[in-house]
């Protein structure tokens, strides 16, 4: 029992903890709305291969607002991949589809580096330099490709899509870039981020340089969104200049869901991943309510699928006015009291 | 094997530093000592690299270096322990202390078992009370100082520099804390103490450096000289020690505030004092020694721990500012831009602004109201402005805070607790913000001021309550308010300490 408790309050300090028990929540609900055909393996082979995108897309969200920044470009940046790689090989004639991947992930990196020198060296407002830049992607998006077109070739997303053993493949995607975390994070470049995030002056009084740190975390947050865009393309097997922009809020709202700080120095990739996962499976189980479970009660009924949307957004936004409560709650006054008496003794 | 030589630095009209010189000797500890503003913190952020010298020049070992940045002084050797403290609130504590020069494994990753057990060492050496993964937010300013020079020292650092470290330390703790500082001291490391304790000096300094209004005036042997001598290079005056008369004895029946045993954290402890209608009451003592921090719990923007409060005979809590305005409580800060005027809008709105307060939510205010209000308060209190329409940031610093004052004015609360609130401002401006405090207090308001210039409080003060460690040190009235007895009280000094 001691044992038990003591285990109990370990979870409880990790920044997890929110993320892990809105998921079981919700996994819960979901099970009771759409019954056992949840563990069937193509339903979890839909599940998981929709939401990789998203799961990875707040993955790299996550390190941006663990440094205390944000990143709005992140969504278009994915578009701008998927377009780069399905749509370059049709138009230059010379390029073959594994370099068209190659540079069109090379270009998510670089607009990540660019975002973290524009924000860490330049000084410009975190918000405003990725929402400028998610305009220069978006435009060079339309540029290639104007509308939803093109197609991927069949053993590339069959792959995708595939599983071993009742395992989708995109779930050992996940697994591996959570894998790459863990490893990352035992370096010092991680814990600098995080302490970049956590007060910036005090950071930079220890002697690390808030400039390189800040394009750091960017720049690993490029090299997320670049996978994601590969995993984008492969779910989509097609191009789509309009609709990848739409996930860059969706990543924001699931980070704070997995229980990341929006004002940094606290989180981890896996909180994105929780959170993300959150927000699939909530879409789903509103779905099955509305289709399955429902109609299994009051007999012939049928509502506009709206009301999915609108059920789902009201228990994603319980979720984060929740997930918001618990780490406030008590971090409020302490903070209040700190800050004057810090700023008395600057003056 | 450290030297600094005339070094200058002004913040715009502010000079902080004018021909400030220190030297350092191989193993040698240095207390640095002055009064408010003299500036001793702004000297050691120069050597930290955070801020940047004008003029000057620094040798280190014979050789002139330049401090550019806090990673240029450390590569130089140069550790700081600084008094806001330097700690990440969500890093683990051994995260915290080892950030920036982790020690490395074979793939460049963080070797957790050896930088855990190097921190486990220090952490036992100089007794802090706190696990390796406590986060510095759960945890008292007396560990998270210790903390804070724990992260200086495993920097391995040649010349350490110390601001304040002692001041939120137990009487065991700095014990232990000195002795640990001796040791490293024969091993050659070069120490700089910044402190406000003065009797803590003669114990761990051998030399002391004393600088005033930005120049170092004295260096003096410690075996030689008394804390009286200190005292006076400091301020230029000889301290007097005051007898502390009661506040008991006052009259009880015009109290307006009274205040009992008033508490908040580690920064205001058991404070009590009671204050008539119509008096002008200065409290003292050094910057932040609480004094700012009970001023704002009275006016309810600081949540206190324990303490009665009682105004004009009833009992009160204010869980915000807004109540007590609407009780009539006025505050002025010193620190205009944060916490005074609203730097967009016009003079006229500054001056409403409190009023606004006062009245309903809907109320509808119209312009000429305002203009017609607080063109009044501008011509009875001689504010020199040069339309109302005017932006606030117009005027003279000095011109501000006079428009803040009759912002106040324009509603008469019964009290006015002002913050140093003739920082930064001209020599007439604030005789001029003196005269309108007497003309207000003549008719019926009640003060609280809160300043860091000895003049200022002894000459617009009837009382003045001096603070020392977030406690009140003495209380000066009458005769016995002189720049002498104050600066006695301000230090902490007690009858005792004087003997020696």
């Amino acid at each position: 029992m001691m044992e038990k408790t003591t285990w109990f309050e370990k979870l409880k300090r990790q920044p997890e903890y929110m993320g892990i028990i809105l998921l079981t929540a919700v996994i819960i609900l979901n099970i009771i709305t759409q019954g056992s055909s949840f563990f069937k393996t193509s339903s979890l082979q839909t599940l998981l291969s929709t939401n990789t995108p998203l799961i990875i897309l707040t993955m790299a969200q996550c390190i941006v607002l663990i440094s205390g920044n944000i990143d709005i470009s992140t969504g278009i940046t994915m578009t701008l991949v998927n377009v780069f790689a399905v749509m370059m090989p049709t138009r230059v004639s010379w390029m073959p589809v594994w370099a068209a991947y190659a540079i069109g992930y090379c270009l998510a990196v670089l607009v990540g580096f660019t975002n973290g020198v524009l924000v860490g060296y330049f000084r410009i407002p975190p918000m405003l330099a990725t929402y400028g830049m998610s305009y220069i992607v978006s435009g060079s998006c339309l540029l290639i490709s104007d509308r939803p077109q093109g197609k991927v070739a069949k053993e590339l997303w069959k792959i995708y899509k595939g599983h071993v053993y009742g395992i989708p493949n995109s779930l050992f995607l996940v697994l591996a870039l959570v894998l790459i975390w863990l490893v990352i994070r035992k370096f010092s470049a991680v814990k600098e981020i995080y302490a970049l995030g956590g007060d910036e002056k005090n950071t930079y009084l220890t002697g690390v340089s808030t400039t390189r740190t800040t394009i750091r975390a960017y720049t690993i947050s490029g090299v997320f969104v670049g996978i994601g865009g590969i995993a984008w393309t492969l779910m989509l097997a097609s191009s789509n200049p309009l609709t990848g922009d739409a996930k860059t809020l969706q990543s924001i709202a699931a980070a704070l869901l997995g229980g990341t700080l929006i004002s940094g120095g606290w989180g981890t990739m896996i909180c994105g991943a929780l959170g993300a996962l959150f927000f699939g499976l909530v879409t789903n189980t509103t779905t099955y309510m509305f289709i399955k479970f429902i109609p299994k009660f009051v007999p012939g009924f049928s509502v506009s699928t709206y009301y999915q949307d609108f059920v789902a957004q009201i228990i994603i936004l319980l979720g984060i006015t929740l997930s918001v409560l618990v780490s406030n709650r008590t971090r409020k006054l302490v903070k209040r009291v700190v800050r004057i008496h810090k700023e008395d003794e600057q003056r | 094997m450290l030297e600094l030589i005339n070094i200058k630095k002004s913040f715009g009209a502010v000079i902080a530093l004018n021909q400030a010189s220190l030297t350092l000797e191989k193993g040698e500890i240095v207390a640095l000592l002055g009064a408010n503003g003299s500036g001793k913190s702004t000297l050691v952020k120069i050597l930290g690299g955070t801020v940047k010298k004008d003029a000057g020049t620094i040798t280190v070992d014979q050789k002139p270096v330049e401090i550019r940045s806090s990673a240029e002084s450390r590569a130089r050797k140069i550790a700081v322990a600084y008094q806001e403290l330097s700690l990440i609130p969500r890093m683990t504590v051994y995260e915290n202390v080892m950030l920036g020069h982790f020690h490395k494994g074979r793939f460049g990753q963080v070797d957790e078992r050896k930088n855990r057990s190097f921190v486990c060492s220090l952490l036992e050496k100089y007794g802090v009370a706190c696990n390796l993964d406590d986060f510095p937010k759960d945890l008292p300013s007396s560990t998270l100082s210790l903390i804070e020079i724990v992260k200086a020292i495993s920097w391995d650092p040649d010349i350490l520099l110390l601001d304040e470290v002692t001041a939120a330390l137990h009487h065991n703790e700095v014990e232990n804390l000195f002795s640990n500082l001796r040791v490293l001291s024969e091993n050659g490391i070069s120490i700089v103490m910044v402190t406000h304790r003065l009797s803590e000096i003669f114990n761990i300094a051998s030399r002391a450096v004393i600088l005033r209004n930005g120049e170092s005036v004295a260096d003096v042997d410690l075996k030689k000289t008394d804390i009286n001598k200190i005292v006076y290079h400091m301020t230029g005056k000889m301290p007097e020690i005051a007898e502390n008369p009661s506040d008991e004895k006052r009259s009880m029946e015009d109290a307006v505030l009274v205040v009992e045993n008033l508490s908040i954290g580690e920064s205001v402890k058991n404070v009590s004092l009671r204050v008539n209608r119509g008096e002008i009451i200065g409290l003292g003592g050094l910057e932040g020694q609480g004094q700012s921090q009970f001023l704002r719990s009275i006016y309810g923007a600081i949540p206190r721990d324990s303490g009665l409060i009682t105004l004009a005979g009833k009992k009160v809590d204010y869980k915000s500012s807004a109540n007590a305005v609407k009780d009539g409580i006025g505050f002025i800060s010193g620190n205009r831009n944060r916490e005074s005027i609203f730097s967009l809008r016009t003079i006229g709105e500054n001056i409403f602004s409190a009023k606004m307060s006062m009245g309903r939510n809907f109320s509808g205010i119209s312009n000429r109201m305002i203009i017609r209000q607080t063109n009044q308060i501008v011509k009875d209190y001689e504010i020199k402005i040069g339309n109302i329409n005017d932006p606030i940031t117009s005027l003279s610093g000095g011109n501000q805070q006079k428009v803040v004052f009759g912002r106040w004015i324009l509603v008469s609360p019964e009290i006015l607790l002002l913050d140093d609130p003739t920082k930064g401002v001209d020599v007439s401006s604030r005789r001029e913000l003196h005269n309108f405090l007497r003309k207000a207090a003549d008719q019926g308001m009640t003060v609280l001021i809160v300043s860091s210039d000895n003049d200022e409080l002894l000459e617009i003060a009837n009382r003045i309550y001096v603070f020392y460690e977030g406690g009140i040190h003495c209380m000066l009235c009458g005769t016995d308010c002189t720049e002498e007895k104050l600066v006695s009280a301000m230090m902490g000094m007690t009858a005792k300490d004087s003997v020696k």
